[in-house]
């Protein structure tokens, strides 16, 4: 699959947010967007899954403008991990992740054997089967990411595109969603998402989006687009980029760390 | 031949499947497992005990009232009740009246066959309704009555008994008519409001309909009350006329009313039955199943129409129930059913269940000379249980 931004300029009843976005995502890859909050990482989302209307330009798949696309369609190629999720009954785990079944089966139909063996799947794949009947607002937050994960995935996608997935987790719960992202791209699908951990982008080796307030996007390698400069000008506070050796796998990894003092008025 | 797995999801997931060994049988056969299992078994139990209890109040509901009639009688009589069509069908020279006369109590028999059916599938269908109302509201104590259809019933009885005056029970097919048109006008109306205010959003707004459906309620009531007082003063027996319809005190069982209640009955629940699945979407975010391709605005749509006419349907053939919507399916959220086809199952049957066991709580005390609305014992019964569900109340309730 390959997922192509041309010309892209989205925003909110005819009012630009973000302009001239043009870049091309393939299988495999993983693609990450950072930038300072309300600067449009989840409008550009929106408009990607044609939430929203783009006010100009086109979002492309595999050559085909998804303009006219419906969103069945487009389901079958793309899906969405939201933010935060909470439903207001207790749903089980199984029962979540089978709604992502929904759009694959007849508006009359019921999950079917097929459907339930690719809910079985995926509760395996993402080891959830100790949680397969326990009601999903009792988990984690880590576990409720892997479970939305799971439902995004009973779609058969081959883009997932996740808004903030590490989000109000703890450090394992991170690790946790972070290899999971990792291991899906390595099976072959496109994994967009949002952060503000620069480190997870250069983590994933993702190719990186930095959206500025009033400048022109950056987009190209993490390890070549995520500096110091870039990110000041992108948070508008002191970040330093430092290289450290990972003991346990012998490579070099870049973190970014915050400094504080010396930051601007925010705006 | 088995189909090729096509994605890589569904490759993992056949591979998974044969790992675990149990999901190897024909499409559409539950596995040998699973009918040793202890969820069929719990499940099996679950029926059997329904169906034995549904058998006992409709055999109950027999012996009860001014003619107690003897088991082997009440058996001949519904054999030849679902008989005589079939005959009448089939044989030329058969003669259904001549077979009706000899049976003894045999006309006795089918009005109370008709009487409980309708007890039972009014409880049903107002309980359905509320579980999909509470779905669609992402609300335990929404009810189908939040639309203003009550107050469209009661405007539709009173105008009703204020066409046809004190003749008003000798034009029955007139009573649907005005109802279920006036029903149908304020719930339009709730909806339109709910357009309107949504306009802005670009989208319909659920909240503009409840708050024109909670103003419709109240401005309704008040008319009622007033229309209440002035037949009470006038003394004409209209009064009498009035409340016999709106409390359900006589259930009609002619021909044309249970047509209409059966055809009505069976346009919203064969649709809620084959959306079963679907409906639960309306529970979740509408971006996030946007996302998955499933309109969720077409779906409350569906759900409010089909939950209005519920409610609709059970209050103009069977009278107020009291708060059976709200209670029962909050009563199966609260115990952690979540899933909407087995809430609006188990709330239907044990809805279905308490009105049956109302009106024949109702037919004994009318044997002591005391004449009691069902919506006074469904409060009654129902109170109680939904304080102890309320204390009961899970934790993993949102």
């Amino acid at each position: 699959m390959i997922l192509e931004l041309n010309d892209l300029c989205c925003g909110y009843g005819g009012k630009a947010i973000i302009k001239d976005i043009r870049l091309t995502v393939e299988s495999g890859e993983v693609f990450c967007i950072l930038g300072e909050n309300g600067v449009g990482k989840s409008t550009l989302f929106k408009t990607i899954l044609k939430l929203l209307p783009p006010i100009s330009g086109r979002v492309n798949i595999d050559g085909s403008d998804i303009s006219g696309w419906n969103s069945k369609k487009l389901a079958s190629y793309c899906a969405y991990v939201a933010q935060s999720h909470t439903p207001p009954f207790p749903y089980t785990v199984r029962e979540v992740i089978m709604t992502g079944r929904m759009g694959k089966i007849n508006a009359f139909g019921r999950p079917g054997r097929k459907d339930e063996e690719i809910v079985d799947g995926l509760i395996d794949e993402m080891d959830l089967k100790q949680y397969e009947n326990k009601p999903y607002t009792e988990l984690s937050g880590g576990e409720r990411q892997l479970v939305m994960i799971a439902r995004a995935l009973a779609q058969e996608p081959q883009c997932l595109v996740l808004d903030e997935p590490t989000a109000n987790l703890d450090y394992g719960n991170k690790v946790l969603v972070l290899n999971t992202l990792q291991r899906l791209a390595n099976r072959g699908m496109i994994v967009i998402f949002t952060t503000h951990d620069p480190e997870q982008a250069l983590l994933l080796n993702a190719r990186t989006l930095i959206l500025f307030r009033g400048r022109p996007p950056l987009f190209g390698e993490a390890n070549e687009i995520i500096t110091e400069k870039n990110l000041k000008r992108a948070y508008n506070a002191r970040i330093r980029v430092v290289e450290i050796l990972d003991e346990e796998t012998f490579q070099q990894v870049r973190v970014c760390i915050p400094m504080l003092g010396g930051e601007e008025k925010r705006r | 031949m088995a189909k090729q797995p096509k994605t890589a999801i569904e490759r993992n997931a056949r591979a998974m499947a044969q790992v675990n060994g149990l999901r190897t049988l024909r499409k559409g056969r539950p596995s040998r497992a699973f009918l040793y299992s202890r969820k069929w078994k719990k499940i099996r139990n679950i029926l059997l005990l329904i169906l034995a209890v549904e058998l006992f109040l409709f055999s109950l509901n027999f012996r009860t009232g001014a003619n107690a009639f003897v088991p082997a009688e009440t058996y001949a009589n519904l054999k030849a009740m679902f008989r005589i069509p079939f005959l009448s069908l089939f044989q030329d020279q058969f003669d259904a009246d001549a077979l009706r006369d000899s049976l003894p109590y045999y006309y006795e028999t089918v009005a109370r066959f008709k009487l409980s059916l309708i007890a039972f599938l009014s409880g049903v269908i107002i309980c359905v309704g509320g579980a999909m109302f509470q779905t669609i509201f992402k609300n335990p104590i929404a009810s189908p009555n939040m639309l203003g259809v009550s107050t469209g019933v009661s405007f539709g009885n009173v105008l009703f008994v204020l066409a046809f005056q004190l003749e008003a029970e000798a034009h029955l097919p007139m009573r649907y008519a005005y109802c279920y048109t006036a029903a149908t006008i304020l719930v339009l109306i709730a909806f339109a409001a709910g357009r309107l205010s949504g306009k802005r959003l670009g989208q319909f707004s659920v909240e503009g309909t409840i708050i024109a459906g909670m103003m419709i309620t109240q401005l309704g009531g008040v008319i009622m009350q007033y229309y209440q007082l002035r037949l009470q003063a006038d003394e004409t027996g209209l009064l009498e006329i009035y409340t016999a319809l709106a409390n359900g005190d006589v259930l009609y069982q002619d021909m044309i009313s249970m047509i209409v209640f059966l055809t009505c009955s069976a346009l919203t629940l064969i649709p809620m039955f084959f959306l079963r699945f679907r409906f639960n979407a309306v529970a979740f975010n509408d971006m996030e199943m946007k996302a998955m391709g499933v309109n969720n605005g077409v779906l409350r749509a569906t759900g409010l129409v089909l939950g209005s006419l519920m409610a609709t349907v059970a209050l103009i053939h069977c009278g107020d129930v009291g708060f059976l919507c709200m209670v029962i399916p909050f009563m199966f959220r609260q115990r952690g059913q979540t899933e909407f086809g087995e809430v609006a199952f188990l709330s239907g049957v044990v809805g279905g269940t308490v009105s049956l066991a109302v009106r024949i709580i109702i037919s004994m005390i009318a044997d002591w000379g005391i004449a009691i609305p069902a919506s006074v014992i469904t409060t009654l019964v129902m109170l109680p249980m939904f304080i102890f569900t309320l204390l009961r109340r899970g934790s993993a309730f949102q």
